[in-house]
């Protein structure tokens, strides 16, 4: 498979009064048609390496090329051939929809009659048609993010960008836009490069995922590898008709050397292989005796969620 | 090499934001209609209208070697009119140039704009073009209807066309375009580093010293060597000003700002 983002030991220091280092050293490869996420909390140096990518931020070390393009020195190059939809919709508000779609297109497309066609046909697919020649200023704020992701598509770019793409849109626009990204990528060979929070939409959509926290990448891989990585256990999720207190869980994981986590009604522990049967009497004897119901208990599959909340756990118990 | 079709572009499209920019039309407005139709008509042509014999022979001692109503023109010119019509083009490109990159980022606009696939220099220059381009073509047009004016009205007074002459000349083809591109450089460059119009515009108004020093000198009677003298100063910043801006302009600047 073709590569098409490659990243070498990136490193991004922010020098003001004191220097922040937001990217530390990361590596990894995005092979083309593949979507990659990247996941982490607030300041993890998600959008940091968004912007070295695609040449609004110079890296401080190391390199990184896009379609064999260094960001370094082929700046242009890269533009060309990238769209991203970033977490302002970066339409001109006074303009209508129209003259901002054409004004984008301008730079990338010739011919005014390819740019009206991929207008005509984007505009239709995100049901947009009928306010073409309304200001931007007028539009909902999940319209407006309809909009900028049309401007983002406009030239047809090989490589996508999109930073926490389903913010601001209503559910069902949400689960139309995230079939729109598969589609790119199956029917039309996009690579798609998402950060996002949504632990969800990354399971759902990515073939690869990087957990990113203090701009170091703490694990990589399809999110069946990083269950595989993380957790060589079983996950046991437990239920109760009342909510269980947030330390009881732990108290009990600690004692068995294990992770358990309190959800509510629910209590979740991630238990090392083979040792279900020995620990599950355990683990509800302890619930019980600590007075909570058990109303069922049952294993699970591990989301990509618990992975994110594992390995932030872990971080945050280092 | 500057693609300019590409980079015109955005100049385009700033050019037509900022005709539906209320505050940047009302200066491109007001400040024009002020400075060669108000100015002119209240200060010379209306006073010269209610004056005596007496008064314009007195008015003759103004500018020695001159008689009438051809010295209060001359010295009201050099004064008052010269000195004030230099904040045309000081006052409309820098209404313009301080919302070119702080107005983007105000507008949250400014990462679609940079995403674009020119380089720093072209997109520089688009900015500066989107401010010199009205700046020049409004101070011009104030020229001519300058021209017109005082032609016009002082024609039966002095039985010649007073304007244009050569110092004329000299501010408007010379002068102005070196005023409008210190202006711009200085603005754009603020902009460029502030996070919003307002806070740019602050500091913008220090190209209005200019202004003053013109004032003064108009007073002091040595207008026309202080032209040639600004002239030759602001034109070396401004060849300083082409050469090193589009070197130290970075995208990265105005993300860390934004």
């Amino acid at each position: 498979m073709k590569t098409v983002i490659e990243v070498e030991n990136l490193v991004k220091v922010y020098n003001g009064k004191t220097s922040t280092v937001a990217v530390d050293g990361i590596s990894f490869s995005i092979g083309r048609g593949r979507i990659f996420s990247f996941l982490g909390p607030n300041g993890a140096g998600k959008t940091t390496t968004v912007r070295v990518l695609s040449c609004l931020l110079k890296p401080t070390a190391g390199d990184a090329w896009v379609l064999g393009n260094s960001v370094k020195d082929n700046q242009v190059a890269i533009r060309e051939n990238i769209g991203m939809l970033s977490e302002n919709h970066g339409l001109y508000e006074k303009m209508t929809l129209e003259d901002n779609l054409n004004f984008f297109a301008g730079f990338y497309l010739d011919d005014k009659r390819t740019i009206e066609g991929r207008m005509a046909e984007l505009l239709e697919e995100f049901n947009l048609s009928n306010r073409r020649h309304d200001k931007v200023g007028t539009l909902s704020r999940g319209l407006k993010q309809r909009a900028s992701l049309i401007k983002t598509l406009i030239h047809d770019p090989a490589v996508l960008f999109l930073d926490e793409p389903t913010a601001g849109l209503d559910p069902k626009a949400a689960v139309e836009l995230r079939k729109y990204i598969t589609h790119l990528r199956d029917k039309m060979d996009k690579t798609i490069f998402i950060c996002t929070h949504n632990l969800v939409e990354a399971q759902t959509l990515s073939d690869v995922a990087a957990i990113i926290d203090k701009g170091k990448i703490m694990r990589m891989g399809s999110p069946v590898e990083l269950e595989r990585d993380l957790f060589q256990s079983s996950s046991l999720r437990i239920e109760s008709t009342r909510d269980i207190p947030v330390e009881m869980p732990r108290q009990i994981a600690r004692e068995l050397n294990i992770t358990g986590r309190s959800e509510g009604k629910h209590a979740r522990f991630f238990l090392p292989p083979g040792e279900l049967d020995n620990l599950v009497p355990f683990i509800v004897k302890s619930l019980v005796e600590g007075g909570i119901p058990i109303l069922e208990v049952a294993r699970e599959e591990h989301t990509l969620e618990d992975i994110y909340l594992e390995l932030m756990e872990r971080e945050g118990n280092a | 090499m500057l693609r300019f079709k590409m980079l015109f572009k955005v100049t385009l499209k700033d050019m037509r934001e900022n005709m539906k920019n209320k505050q940047i039309s009302l200066v491109m407005i007001l400040l024009p209609a002020t400075f060669t139709i108000m100015i002119p008509l209240l200060l010379i042509v209306l006073p010269l209208k209610l004056m005596s014999h007496e008064d314009l022979l007195e008015a003759g001692m103004l500018v020695p070697g001159l008689e009438g109503a051809e010295a209060y023109l001359v010295y009201n010119w050099n004064t008052i009119i010269l000195p004030f019509f230099v904040m045309v083009p000081l006052a409309i490109t820098m209404s313009i140039s301080s919302d070119s990159w702080a107005g983007e980022k105000e507008r949250r606009t400014a990462e679609s704009l940079l995403l674009l696939p020119l380089t720093d220099e072209e997109l520089f220059l688009a900015k500066v073009l989107a401010s010199l381009i009205p700046g020049l073509v409004i101070t011009w047009a104030c020229g001519i209807t300058l021209t017109i004016i005082i032609d016009i009205t002082m024609y039966p007074y002095l039985g010649y066309a007073f304007l244009p002459n050569a110092s004329w000349l000299f501010h408007q083809l010379v002068l102005t375009p070196i005023l409008a591109f210190f202006s711009i450089f200085i603005n754009v460059w603020i902009s460029y580093r502030s996070k919003d119009t307002k806070s740019a515009q602050q500091m913008g108004g220090l190209v209005f010293l200019v202004f003053i020093g013109f004032l003064v000198g108009g007073f002091l009677g040595v207008i026309t060597l202080l032209t040639y003298v600004i002239t030759l100063i602001l034109g070396i910043i401004d060849i300083i000003f082409i050469y090193i801006s589009p070197k130290v302009f970075s995208r990265e600047r105005i993300m860390i700002n934004t």
